[in-house]
């Protein structure tokens, strides 16, 4: 079993960000924590946890004390846990906060850089520079962390392949272990979105340069492209995430946070006071899968990674076709599709399922 | 029973927009023939489609009792007319079956093209034409302007014209007493052999086709045998009747100078063509009634269901409307883009595209429809002659020796400041600039010649848009003339998708492939690969068009374990992809097909 927790605080919100996420008062967020403990306790009670993913909005943001209470209530089941990642903002990395994290049992960070450029990281409203970010992740050496990731976004304002080759080739430098790497989506009802006509985006020519400079770079340092938007050292896949996408069960905590539990797929809505107010333990929303359902989440995970899909599950004859086009190889018994193909996931996905 | 001195036979006259509907209602309230709370929408249009666009698709007919102010009792026979030129027939048959014509005249607007064409066929028939002045309410109304329009144009005293407001009621009784007054009773033969003029029919499923005529000579009972003269074909009368607004009203007569309906378990209305003329089968008239012809197509398309398991039910639906719409015609075709279809001929363009909405809407049927086509004559080498109405069966040029088209007259009434347009308009459509004539100090009609072809496009709607929609428009098919014509052929990644072909003036054929080219490019969308489009004549290629391979179609990041956001996003990609023509490798979407018939808008 897998354990995700959603920490919906930022101090700002960032222009491209569609994630449930907000400013909020210490009183929100200690009622929030205490929320989350009362869920913890009646959902997880003796099971054991091999992962724990605390993510958010910004959880950096959150007081100590809270955190205090959090890492607390979770020090039980770290015993049996391989990898426990929070995900920091630059801003938000303090020796304290690091310090505190160790205790608890984290051994793996997760970095929102997004990019190594101070033109675009203002441009899309993050808080940080390049040089805090670098910074922090030199902090986190220093606390032990040996196992630390970092996002980076491409195609945002701004950038330019120049800027991001040196966003990745900077940060690889730094020592991370693992990479992921997105390209901007411009989500409804962001500020981007909104706001999408007074930036200069670069166009679909240039993506693709930076694309095939991504793969490039994270060859040359040792990095295996796993996933889609992931890259990393050949021992540092991330075991949460990885989980995602072989479908393995997983309890997700916080508003907006999904879970799957056996063949269901359950989770919390959006609102932030109805979550801390709510008198019982159950989701807002459950969904029972059907055997197409997961036959469907099958193939659209599977292909995100380089394990690909049994042969068995789709279509033999149009897996053939697209390795003829060049986007893909079957290996043994499997389809997977190589770094053409992923670009491409979503046409191909959309012909599988 | 009335007597023929205190029966009179009208119908309406109107441009559409005019109130020829909201009249018709009003005379029917004035008569009682209705309630007042009744006539929350037209009595007189049935279908919805004539409801939205506020035409007459159909004739219908209503008969009303009034009492003049004179004391007398009188049957008044409303017969309504199509109003649009694609119908011609069927109005000059409804025409046929009156003594006058009420026409009705926009207060402000004043006289429009069709207007005019129409009540030239109501004086070609002998017509009385009561002129009415409508709309007196609006506050843009120039009622003595319009009949002085109406004198001088059409060359009949207005100036006792009845100055009405259909949407207030204001005078519609004055109306009805113009009627009794001016409009002659009839004068049929009563002991004559019967000869009814058959102005419209309907199909019901359980009394067979109901026959609207006009008893012109003689009489019509319940037991009769009667005989259609064009066919021959002999029927015993079941059921005869008034018409009224919400029905049939049953008698056991008709005589001379009446109008009504009658059945005789007729089973398709092809049987019972408008405009033939009914007699009985053991005293029959001598001559029919003049005038008969079977109406003839003029354009025609391909329609092809848009999901190919429901070509069975798209058979249906043409089969039913054809029960009542004697025009429409259809036989199976294949495209090899589009699977298995039918080729359908009309009156005209609203004729197509009444019944493409009516496919789509009463029978819930996603259609896909080819460019329409004309009729070509094309004279091959071997001296034989051909018809060819599908691009696709057009002949190899080299056995060509000549080939022609249908030209139209038409009629464009305009307000002076858009002659130059649409002059240019007609310059640009191959018109043959005939004269033009001015209606008023501001008003004129433009005369053209016009190869249909050019019109069954987008004209009306380049027309409309250059002139604000203040010029209208009426034509008829003139003749055929020789013309330099070539098959325009697309191609998709190499290959000619015979849906988008069609047949072009010559000296065009740069222009519109590369419109279409450029159109089609817009439309469909990229794919894995590069798709080459190209515009075609013969094997000469003469615009190209490409595009480009998609490079990029990813979703980056699962929320957070959110699957179920992404799995419906790829899920309403696939059921995109459903709406996809597969033609060869290519994916096409289905507007990329009638956009190409839109290329100027």
């Amino acid at each position: 079993m897998m354990l995700y927790i959603h920490l919906p605080f930022c101090k700002q919100k960032c222009r491209y960000c569609a994630f449930c996420s907000g400013v909020h008062s210490y009183e929100t967020m200690r009622r929030y924590v205490d929320r989350l403990i009362a869920l913890i306790g009646h959902h997880l009670q003796d099971k054991t946890l091999r992962t724990i993913y605390i993510g958010g909005g910004t959880p950096g943001v959150l007081p100590l004390d809270l955190w205090e209470k959090l890492l607390g209530v979770l020090l039980p089941y770290t015993d049996t846990v391989e990898e426990f990642t929070v995900e920091l903002n630059p801003e938000s990395t303090t020796s304290q906060l690091l310090r505190q994290l160790k205790a608890g049992g984290v051994n793996r960070l997760s970095f929102g850089v997004q990019s190594l450029s101070d033109r675009e990281l203002s441009a899309v409203g993050r808080l940080h520079t390049a040089d805090k970010a670098l910074s922090a992740l030199k902090l986190a050496k220093v606390h032990g962390f040996d196992n630390i990731s970092a996002d980076l976004i491409y195609a945002l304002p701004e950038q330019t392949p120049k800027s991001f080759s040196n966003s990745v080739s900077t940060l690889l430098d730094a020592g991370i272990t693992h990479l992921s790497c997105y390209n901007l989506q411009l989500e409804e009802g962001t500020e981007l979105f909104e706001r999408q006509d007074e930036f200069s985006f670069p166009d679909e020519e240039q993506q693709m340069e930076m694309y095939d400079t991504l793969l490039r770079l994270t060859k040359q340092a040792g990095f295996v492209h796993y996933e889609i938007s992931n890259f990393c050292r050949p021992d540092k896949r991330a075991l949460h995430n990885s989980g995602y996408w072989t479908r393995e069960d997983y309890l997700g905590l916080g508003i907006s946070a999904h879970s799957k539990l056996g063949e269901k797929r359950c989770s919390f809505a959006e609102d932030i006071s109805e979550f801390i107010d709510k008198k019982d333990f159950s989701f807002d929303e459950v969904e029972q899968l059907s055997e197409s359902d997961i036959r469907e989440e099958q193939i659209m995970l599977g292909l995100r990674t380089d394990s690909g899909v049994p042969l068995g599950l789709v279509d033999k004859s149009k897996a053939e076709h697209f390795v003829s086009m060049g986007l893909g190889t079957i290996q043994g018994d499997r389809f997977v599709l190589n770094d053409r193909g992923f670009m491409l996931s979503n046409t191909i996905i959309a012909e599988l399922i | 029973m009335p007597d023929q001195k205190h029966i009179r036979n009208f119908s309406i006259v109107a441009h559409i927009d005019h109130g020829k509907s909201t009249i018709a209602d009003r005379l029917l309230e004035e008569c009682k023939a209705v309630d007042s709370r009744d006539v929350s929408e037209q009595m007189l249009d049935n279908m919805d489609l004539e409801k939205e666009r506020g035409i007459t698709i159909k004739s219908r007919a209503v008969r009303m009792d009034y009492t003049a102010d004179n004391g007398e009792q009188y049957a008044l026979n409303l017969i309504d007319t199509p109003g649009h030129v694609d119908f011609n027939y069927e109005v000059s048959r409804s025409l046929a079956s009156c003594e006058g014509a009420v026409l009705v005249v926009d207060a402000s607007q004043g006289i429009e093209a069709q207007t005019l064409a129409n009540t030239y066929l109501a004086l070609e028939h002998d017509l009385e034409i009561v002129p009415v002045v409508n709309k007196i309410d609006l506050p843009s109304a120039s009622p003595e302007r319009v009949i002085r329009e109406i004198e001088d144009i059409i060359g009949i005293p207005a100036e006792d014209a009845p100055r009405v407001s259909a949407k207030t009621g204001e005078n519609i009784h004055d109306i009805l007493e113009a009627v009794i007054e001016k409009i002659p009773a009839p004068d049929g033969d009563q002991s004559a052999p019967l000869k009814a003029l058959i102005f419209d029919s309907i199909y019901d499923s359980y009394k067979g086709v109901i026959v609207y005529i006009r008893i012109v000579d003689g009489k019509l009972s319940v037991g009769d045998q009667v005989r259609l003269m064009s066919t021959g074909a002999v029927f015993d009368v079941v059921e005869v009747g008034y018409l009224r607004v919400f029905g049939g009203e049953k008698t056991n007569t008709l005589t001379a100078g009446e109008v009504g309906y009658f059945t005789a378990s007729i089973k398709s209305i092809s049987e019972t063509r408008v405009g033939d003329t009914v007699t009985l089968n053991h005293r029959p008239a001598d001559t029919p009634l003049e005038g008969y012809k079977k109406a003839n197509p003029m354009v025609f398309c391909g329609i092809y269901p848009a999901d190919g398991a429901r070509y069975e039910d798209l058979k249906e639906a043409l089969a039913k409307l054809e029960l009542n719409d004697a025009a429409l015609l259809y036989e199976p075709e294949t495209s090899g883009a589009l699977g298995f279809g039918f080729r359908c001929g009309f009156l005209g363009l609203l004729h197509m595209e009444i019944i493409q909405e009516r496919i789509e809407r009463e029978f819930l049927i996603d259609i896909i429809t080819t460019a329409p086509s004309v009729i070509y004559k094309v004279k091959l080498a071997g001296g034989e002659e051909i018809e060819v109405d599908n691009p696709t069966n057009y002949p190899d040029p080299a056995k060509i020796v000549e080939a022609s088209e249908p030209f139209v007259k038409a009629d464009i009434i305009t307000p002076e400041e858009y002659v130059g347009t649409i002059m240019e308009l007609c310059q640009q459509r191959r018109g043959v600039y005939i004269n033009m004539t001015y209606l008023d100090t501001d008003r004129v009609s433009i005369h053209y010649e016009l190869p249909l072809n050019e019109i069954i496009y987008d004209f009306f709607d380049a027309l409309k848009s250059r002139t604000r929609g203040y010029a209208s428009f009426d034509y008829e098919l003139a003749d055929y003339r020789p013309s330099k014509l070539v098959k325009l052929d697309i191609l998709l990644n190499g290959e000619v998708v015979d849906a988008l072909s069609f047949i072009v003036f010559t000296d065009n054929a740069y222009t519109r492939g590369r419109k279409m080219a450029e159109k089609l490019k817009e439309h469909i969308p990229r794919q894995m690969f590069e798709i080459p489009i190209q515009a075609a004549v013969g094997s000469k290629i003469i615009a190209r068009e490409t595009v480009k391979a998609l490079r990029k179609d990813v979703l980056a990041k699962c929320y957070g374990g959110d699957i179920t956001r992404k799995k419906k996003l790829l899920e309403k990609q696939k059921e995109g992809k459903k709406r996809m023509r597969q033609l060869g490798s290519v994916e096409v979407p289905q507007e990329a097909f009638m956009a190409v018939l839109k290329l100027d808008s």
